[in-house]
């Protein structure tokens, strides 16, 4: 008897609770953006990572205290937000990949958006080749840098990988070695820089016959910019 | 009869009460604030009240959720184990694996700082104190609101200061409560001269009854030691981690300048070499004859530190919370092996790491005083640490050692007296902690408990023993990476500072009253010697001398000179496990290029059955957890926490947040 007194009580309380669910009359978000991030010098996709990686801090206007959305980017350099509510918004880029800019009160209308920004990374990857060597059993990486201006001094460079296209600083196999440069902030090199990981001392991490992705990755010394995250070229997929 | 008279007693007075101003009725499950102030041992209740809510760093402060943690509404309720930073850093993993920092932002303390402001603004109308009294207490008062301050600024950099109890006016917009930030200077700034000023009004000491419990003068300047040396080392490596926003356009968070980090140092050497010299206190047994003298006298200061009151200066003490609810800790109960467990579900849960191991010295290094890393490889190599141990090659030049203690042997006593190592003894049961089995064959076993038979005809298994309890069963690397069985240290190694090997502690949760030591006089030391080497300032000889001393204490007879990097590594030493190292890695700007998918690392001690005899040898790995978890990452934007509810209290938000 007590128990029935006790479900009768446990639904109607529920019944009270679910009566309370109302669905707002509030409009949902009716805009969607994309764009990519452009190098304003040759047009190519600044590339990052999704993890930890380039954003974009969106403020929408109108309210009194503005808080920030941060919209993140993905490794290639496209971003796609679609869920937004069309209005005024300040977009601070900055704590990336490429030199801070804002673009303040930008009009976001209902519907789809398109909005590149064109920026200047810190750092440029130019000629980056990634080639397996069977018989030594290393893959081989080569490239030059370019500085984004004459600010930019470098930190590291490297070679990471990992076993999916979301290679990069934040996702990658722990390996260090001749993968890895490390400077001490000092001007970018003229000259080619090459890099090599040994797959047979590490191969508890690349079982045969998989796909397995790398990535060349270069880390920007540049003054009063906040956080810098990595500069990267795409990844090159190489089967073991 | 008699309930019959209470009744009509209780009814009269209660009918006879409502005869006049019906409507001001004082509450009369609380006293008054005019009534307890008539009584000197009513502002003792008030002032206790604020030093509960002192935000120390101690066994009860949970990174995630806050100070003083309970997870608990009734005492019988599932219980969050509390953990310090110390988890958050080089110096341990929790045996269930744990991140490194950001500690949470669990801690916004202007409700205890409204409280201290309205109990400074009752004192001077309280007529039963004398002045002098009133003025100490003053002090006291002001020495305890700095204290929350500092919490709160070396979390959230520049800070609304608030030095007197706000009024909320009804239907007015109240533009008074709103306080915006003052810059990180200035709230460093305002937090070093309060403790100045509080020192000069707080008394010298205090009863033997209330000891180090209360806070004299020179706990205000130890703190304020600290506190300058935090504020030197952010002005002078701030830049290590800039930021960009408003937050520091405003210099909310960080603007210094390198002349404000030497006048921070500058403070900070004054303030530790006042304590140091005025204060009366001195080194705990400063010259033991040998070693086991050293390690038994440093590891008394922290299981007995009423013994060792003469080197403390402020401590924590805690009541039996089994018997008083929210009260005491469980430092004793988590950290006790399997082994010695008196019957909790959690216990063994600190993993030291070999990095910390390492650290220490070695007795035959006389004269350089360099961290002497632990021999575990005929060819030298001690930096091979491998990602997952179950396919580690035992081919390897390691070294065989007969048993799992001559390695540790010459180590620094402080080691042993913070560290249970794999066979030492723990009151008084040979602690075994073991990871694995190299067979006969050659195959090899770990992470997993199996047993094989040697070649002298015995069985040996790979944990060392067959069970994982009871004192004769083993203490380490049981259930790595399960869901259920947390309680085996996976680094080869245990905490043993703050954790009492003499007191038998029984089981329920929150039954170790174990003192906690918020500042000795060690830290003064440490704190003078950093901030004379980074700025020059002060003596470096003194410095030597004063880092010279710590070392004699622990059994080294050698002097080393004061360079920076001796002075951080006796810091990291001396100083391990009491919740400093995950601050010194803030304030030092180290923690974000430490950690980019870093691992911590573990020691493996295995048992090789190919020789004749067995011998063992020692593998280094890395942190199972962290290898799962693709190591740990600390981002720049975390040497600051986000300012909780900008959007009501109008504050500036700090940077990427």
């Amino acid at each position: 008897m007590k128990r029935t007194a006790k479900h009768i009580l446990s639904v109607l309380a529920l019944t009270a609770l679910l009566a309370s669910c109302e669905k707002d009359n509030m409009p949902g978000p009716d805009a969607q953006v994309y764009g990519k991030i452009i190098d304003k010098a040759n047009g190519a996709l600044v590339e990052t990572e999704l993890v930890n990686g380039a954003r974009i801090e969106a403020f929408e206007l109108g309210y009194p205290t503005q808080v920030s959305q941060v919209w993140v980017i993905k490794n290639n350099g496209e971003y796609r937000n679609n869920l937004v509510f069309s209005n005024k918004y300040d977009f601070q880029l900055r704590n990336s990949n490429f030199f801070p800019q804002s673009l303040l009160g930008y009009q976001i209308k209902p519907g789809e958006n398109q909005l590149d920004f064109q920026v200047t990374p810190y750092l440029r990857i130019k000629n980056p080749q990634v080639t397996y060597d069977a018989a030594t059993k290393k893959v081989n990486a080569s490239f030059t840098l370019e500085g984004g201006d004459a600010t930019v001094r470098l930190a590291q460079v490297r070679l990471y990988a990992f076993s999916d296209i979301y290679v990069g600083e934040n996702v990658k196999f722990n390996i260090t070695g001749t993968s890895i440069q490390t400077f001490a902030n000092v001007a970018v090199p003229t000259t080619t820089v090459t890099l090599s990981m040994d797959i047979a001392a590490n191969a508890t991490l690349f079982p045969a016959g998989r796909d397995y992705f790398f990535r060349i990755g270069a880390l920007a010394s540049v003054p009063n910019v906040g956080t810098i995250r990595h500069n990267f070229a795409p990844y090159v997929k190489i089967t073991l | 009869m008699k309930k019959l008279t209470i009744s009509l007693s209780i009814l009269a007075v209660v009918a006879l009460g409502s005869c006049k101003k019906y409507l001001d009725v004082q509450p009369l499950d609380r006293v008054p604030a005019d009534q307890l102030l008539l009584d000197p041992n009513g502002v003792k209740v008030l002032l206790a009240n604020l030093y509960s809510r002192m935000p120390v760093e101690d066994f009860k402060y949970n990174p995630g959720q806050g100070f003083n943690y309970h997870r608990t509404t009734s005492q019988s309720n599932y219980v969050e184990p509390g953990f310090g930073t110390t988890y958050f850093t080089d110096e341990a993993t929790l045996s269930q694996g744990s991140g490194v920092g950001p500690v949470g932002e669990g801690y916004w303390g202007y409700d205890g700082i409204r409280q201290t402001n309205q109990l400074l603004e009752q004192i001077p109308s309280v007529t039963t104190l004398t002045e002098a009294q009133k003025t100490a207490l003053k002090g006291e008062c002001r020495f305890i609101r700095a204290y929350m301050y500092f919490q709160m600024a070396k979390r959230y950099g520049g800070l609304p200061i608030i030095e007197k109890s706000l009024v909320y006016e009804p239907g007015t917009d109240n533009a008074d409560l709103f306080i915006p930030r003052s810059t990180e200077k200035q709230t460093w700034d305002w937090i070093l001269s309060e403790l100045e000023e509080a020192s000069k009004t707080m008394q010298p000491s205090y009863t033997a009854a209330e000891g180090p419990y209360r806070a004299t003068k020179w706990a205000a300047l130890a703190l304020k030691s600290r506190a300058a040396l935090f504020a030197a080392s952010l002005a002078k490596y701030w830049s290590r981690a800039p930021l960009v926003g408003d937050a520091v356009t405003q210099k909310l968070v960080g603007g210094f300048t390198s002349s404000d980090a030497d006048a921070y140092y500058q403070q900070c050497i004054d303030a530790s070499t006042s304590v140091i010299t005025n204060s009366g206190k001195a080194l705990y047994r400063p010259t033991p004859a040998n070693r086991a003298e050293a390690v038994t006298n440093y590891q008394t200061i922290f299981q007995n530190p009423t013994a060792a009151d003469v080197e403390v200066i402020f401590k924590k003490g805690y009541v039996d919370g089994s018997t008083t609810f929210l009260q005491g800790h469980n430092n004793d109960l988590y950290y006790n092996p399997s082994q010695t467990n008196t019957g909790n579900i959690y216990f063994g849960r600190s993993s030291p790491t070999v990095e910390l191991v390492d650290l220490y010295e070695d007795y035959t290094d006389n004269g350089v005083g360099a961290s002497v890393p632990l021999v575990t490889r005929t060819d030298g190599n001690e930096n091979d640490f491998v990602g997952d141990p179950r396919n580690v090659d035992v081919n390897k030049p390691f070294r065989q050692y007969d048993n799992t203690t001559d390695i540790f042997a010459n180590k620094d006593a402080r080691m042993h007296a913070s560290i249970i190592t794999p066979g030492s003894r723990w009151k008084n049961v040979t602690i075994v902690m073991q990871g694995g089995m190299i067979k006969q064959d050659g195959s090899k076993v770990v992470y997993t408990n199996d047993f094989a038979l040697g070649k002298d005809g015995k069985t040996y298994w790979s944990f060392g023993a067959s069970s994982n309890s009871g004192s004769s069963g083993y203490s380490g690397f049981f259930g790595i990476g399960g869901n259920s069985a947390n309680n085996y240290p996976i680094s080869g190694f245990s905490q043993k500072k703050f954790v009492q090997e003499s007191v038998t502690v029984p089981a329920p949760y929150f039954s170790s009253t174990l003192d906690f030591i918020d500042m000795r006089l060690a830290e003064m030391y440490l704190n003078y010697a950093e901030a004379a080497v980074e700025s020059g300032k002060g003596s470096t000889a003194t410095a030597a001398q004063y880092i010279n001393a710590l070392r004699r204490r622990a059994g080294h007879t050698d002097n080393i000179p004061a360079t920076l990097a001796n002075v951080l590594k006796e810091r990291r030493v001396e100083l391990a496990f009491e919740y400093h190292r995950y601050w010194d890695l803030v304030r030092r700007r180290e923690m974000h290029t430490k950690y980019v998918t870093a691992r911590r690392t573990v020691l493996i001690p295995m048992i090789d059955l190919r020789p004749a005899t067995p011998k063992y040898i020692f593998v280094r790995a890395n942190n199972f957890y962290d290898e799962v978890a693709g190591g740990r990452t600390f981002l720049q934007r975390d040497y600051y926490r986000p300012i909780p509810g900008v959007a009501t209290n109008k504050l500036v938000q700090n940077p990427e947040f």
